[in-house]
């Protein structure tokens, strides 16, 4: 029988996406969880699978389409209208939440014989607005991969795609160490540089003044866009700039022997930077806050959940790192870690962009010092770090070279003043400038 | 009162997941409408029937013995003593639950749980007991309140002539004929106590053959057998009608046997039903299926953010291993793990004699979703262990994939086939290929040495067996 297989719910606000990639075509038969698109939204890149197996009879989207939730990608034409298991997104760990657990539309068991499926699909979707869906980032299905249960489940935990994964045990079983090593190779993989001259993207053109690309703004670039122009707009802002003196900070860095926090986790002035603004924000609960302007309000989070920019191929992402205050700098460290391979690889979900109080931003692994950074609304302050650079220091009446960490605090002027900004400023400093006591703190 | 987990069903899905969650530090309770922990696999399932089994297989065994000139006298069996022995056991396997959750400072609950919304349990108290507390609040919650016997609705109830498996696992009497409703697992297992016990028992089913679903092949040499021990087997045949009569039931057939015959009691085993309803679904986001299953995702987590479902209630098989797996998963999800419950095998054992037992894929289902297979068949009458027990009405047989050579599924029939599909399950989970299984060396001689040599089967080539070679 022919099934339609229209877009499912794909998370909280998320009505639509543009396709970037058709990854069937009609004739092709399919297995029940195959991902048949790739879709943009807002926040994310995600594939979208077909739970229905069978031959693809009909493709209704192209690339470039904008599909909306409910709309028909495809018709299946399925022998045995079953419906696989949809394997549900790998999400964040959940005791995190443990307060507000995300809210989940479950998959359909796999005994259960075919409800009209189209009839569900319906029903998912107008569901959503009582209980939003996870997006559904998918795991490969990888029951049929020559990988036993100890090494699917290590697959799992370390977000290891077991179909790209080449085994080297007898007749190309994939074995634990195959997993260990493929989640290894991926933290050490190379940035992809784009390389010069560019070509940019976009369909070719001319204007009165030689040839032009013109370009469709991608999903993610509007978001930025809207949210950039929504903060300009409405605040106020003013920028600090000052300076911490990181050369202790360095040393102790550079003391911690590779690879003591975890294979492949290299520890970066990041986590430190994390914990000593988590403190400082502890103490001034304003940076922490936001502006509830229509009940004229002030809004105190009592919650400490660190955005952090993360540059990525298709533009910036802040993720958020939940409840940071109380986590170790080890653990900040294997958060960051996380945050940055997800951001990398697209693999998050709208969720972890979502409840941010205050927002970093590291220029430092690119490079220059100071910058005036737009705040992310509706958070009312943002820290730049820029490059850590040596520079001549008076102390005690002499030149010394002291290892130096530009910063850049920017406040919405409306609920923050100067002195108390400067104030907050400072206690990040002091964090930073004794090592020790930040190490000591609990 | 507030607790960190609650755990609705003390069976084995309920009270794997409850033991794994204390020994990872949270506080836990499990809420169950029985006095004894153990749900219906130990209380009136699993445990029991093997108990009874176990005494099947001796008497049998007994008259196997004849042909090899050692004649024992007919067993003279003493009811209440059998029920006692059977009750023995239940009560020594439940005591070390009850235990084993003391230690772990598992509450244990005696009551009814209905939810409340998605955060809060109503408990209401079972035969008259009382409750410090009738509200409980909930972090997270597990349903594991498993299923319960179909009775359909033409037979009469409250009559103890006409029994479900609870009833007739307590061995009422021994009545002078049976009639068995429902050729699945638990009417062929409990027929077979019967039967062994003295009752004439007739089995009807409904559909063309006995255990359905099952893969014809491994069904035949049971059914071989049943068609000895058993007054009669009505295949493509309903139960249309039935009275009480005098000590007794008259049922009606229709379908391929036609009339009406008198038993002394009659078994319904014709399915199980998830225990979904009564529990206060209602008031909370949880679905339910039509068929009654709680909807859950790879974690075993329902629509309601708190709220788990594992076991029968969540879905087929309904498998006490099944259960207590996704017990462990729903558990490690809850406790921030990466965790999916997508086994590539769930093994199903027909405790019968034979035994009837398979795992992962089966010719059925490969026919049936059309995925390429061949079969490599070692039969056991070219087992030498399977000679010198005289049973060698059993076979074993791999369902590999021609491409990859990987064993994709396994079945056996034979006696202690239940014991042999354990190491296939294990094959199936780590993509093993048939060449594994061959070059692993098995003892000699045992019955578990036929899956070593079924491999051999697929390449053409097995010591014990010799077959004209089709391909080079």
């Amino acid at each position: 029988m022919p099934i339609e297989f229209a877009l499912p719910n794909l998370g909280e606000n998320v009505t639509s996406g543009d396709v970037i990639n058709v990854l069937v075509k009609e004739g092709d038969v399919i297995v029940g969880n195959q991902a048949v698109i790739e879709l943009e939204t807002d926040k994310a890149v995600v594939e979208i699978p077909c739970p229905y197996g069978g031959q693809v009879k009909k493709v209704l989207v192209k690339k470039g389409d904008t599909v909306k939730v409910g709309q028909t990608i495809l018709i299946v034409e399925s022998e045995v209208a079953e419906k696989a298991p949809v394997v549900s997104p790998a999400k964040g760990p959940e005791s995190q939440v443990a307060a507000a657990p995300p809210e989940e539309k479950p998959s359909p068991p796999p005994a259960a014989p075919t409800p009209p499926p189209v009839a569900a699909v319906t029903a998912a979707t107008t569901a959503t607005a009582v209980a939003p869906e996870p997006s559904p980032l998918v795991e490969v299905d990888s029951r049929l991969l020559p990988a036993g249960p100890a090494a699917r489940r290590l697959a799992r935990e370390l977000g290891v795609n077991l179909a790209t994964v080449q085994g080297t045990g007898r007749h190309g079983r994939i074995t634990v160490e195959d997993v260990q090593r493929a989640a290894q190779s991926r933290a050490e993989a190379p940035r992809v540089t784009i390389p010069s001259p560019v070509v940019p993207p976009g369909e070719p053109g001319q204007d009165s003044w030689g040839p032009i690309r013109r370009e469709k703004m991608s999903k993610i670039r509007k978001t930025i866009a809207a949210q950039m122009t929504r903060s300009w707009t409405t605040i106020p802002r003013v920028t600090n700039f000052d300076d911490a003196d990181v050369t202790d900070l360095e040393n102790l860095r550079k003391s911690v022997p590779p690879d003591f926090l975890g294979e492949g986790l290299k520890l970066t002035f990041m986590p430190f930077v994390m914990r000593a603004v988590s403190l400082a924000l502890r103490h001034h609960p304003l940076l922490n806050a936001s502006l509830d302007e229509e009940n004229e309000q002030i809004i105190y989070k009592e919650y400490i959940n660190l955005g952090i920019a993360v540059d990525t191929p298709r533009g910036l992402v802040v993720p958020v790192v939940r409840n940071a205050d109380q986590m170790t700098i080890p653990q900040l460290a294997r958060a960051l870690s996380e945050v940055a391979r997800k951001a990398r690889n697209v693999e998050f979900t709208v969720d972890e962009l979502r409840g941010g109080t205050f927002t970093i931003s590291n220029l430092g692994a690119v490079g220059g010092t100071y910058s005036t950074p737009i705040i992310n609304y509706p958070e009312v302050a943002i820290l730049l770090l820029g490059r850590s650079r040596w520079l001549p220091v008076v102390r005690d009446g002499q030149i010394v070279a002291r290892y130096m960490m530009p910063l850049s605090l920017s406040y919405d002027h409306r609920l923050v003043d100067g002195a108390a900004a400067a104030r907050f400023l400072n206690e990040i400093i002091d964090w930073l400038q004794n090592p020790g006591k930040l190490l000591l703190v609990s | 009162m507030d607790i960190e987990l609650v755990v609705i069903g003390g069976g084995p899905g309920g009270y794997a997941a409850a033991f794994l969650a204390a020994d990872l530090g949270m506080k836990v309770a499990i809420v169950d409408q029985e006095p004894r922990l153990g749900g219906v696999c130990l209380l009136r399932g699993c445990i029991p029937s093997k108990a009874l089994l176990h005494v099947t297989r001796v008497i049998a065994e007994t008259e196997e013995l004849k042909e090899w000139g050692v004649d024992y006298s007919k067993p003279a069996v003493e009811l209440n003593k059998l029920r006692a022995r059977k009750e023995k056991v239940i009560s020594i396997l439940t005591g070390g639950l009850k235990q084993l959750a003391a230690k772990r400072n598992v509450r244990v609950i005696h009551a009814r749980a209905q939810f409340r919304d998605g955060q809060t349990l109503r408990l209401s108290p079972v035969n008259g007991g009382t409750l410090e507390d009738n509200v409980l609040r909930f972090q997270r919650c597990i349903i594991a309140t498993g299923s319960r016997p179909v009775i359909p609705g033409l037979f009469p109830t409250g009559v103890d002539r006409i029994m479900d498996s609870t009833v007739a696992l307590d061995l009422p009497e021994i009545p002078d004929s049976l009639l068995v409703v429902g050729g699945g697992y638990i009417g062929l297992e409990m027929g077979m106590v019967y039967a062994s016990l003295g009752s004439r028992v007739t089995v009807v089913e409904m559909m063309d053959g006995l255990l359905p679903g099952v893969d014809r092949d491994l069904v035949r040499p049971l059914q071989k057998r049943l068609e000895g021990l058993f007054a009669a087997i009505y295949l493509n045949t309903k139960v249309a009608a039935v009275h009480l009569v005098d000590n007794g039931v008259e049922a009606t057939f229709e379908g391929a046997k036609t009339g009406t015959e008198r038993f002394s009691r009659v078994l319904v085993s014709v399915g199980r039903r998830p225990n979904s309803d009564n529990l206060g679904l209602e008031n909370t986001k949880v679905q339910v299926d039509s068929q009654g299953f709680i909807v859950v995702d790879a974690r075993r987590r329902t629509a309601e953010p708190a709220v788990y479902a594992i076991g029968d209630v969540a879905g087929q098989p309904m498998l006490a291993h099944k259960a207590a797996h996704e017990g462990k998963t729903a558990v490690e999800a809850i406790s921030g793990h990466k965790v999916a419950f997508e086994p590539r095998a769930i093994p199903a054992v027909v405790f019968t004699d034979p035994e009837i037992a398979w795992t992962g894929l089966t010719e059925t289902d490969a026919k049936r979703k059309g995925i390429p297979y061949e079969v490599a068949v070692f039969p056991w009458a070219a087992s030498g262990r399977a000679q010198a027990m005289g049973r060698t009405d059993g076979f074993t047989k791999w369902i590999i994939d021609p491409k990859t050579e990987r064993v994709m599924g396994c079945g056996i029939v034979g006696p202690s086939a239940g014991d042999l599909i354990g190491e296939a399950t294990l094959a199936v989970e780590m993509a093993a290929s048939a060449r594994d299984l061959a070059e692993t060396i098995h003892p000699h001689p045992t019955l578990c040495e036929t899956l070593g040599f079924a491999a051999e089967v697929f390449f053409g080539q097995a010591t014990d067996l010799y077959r004209p070679r089709k391909k080079d």
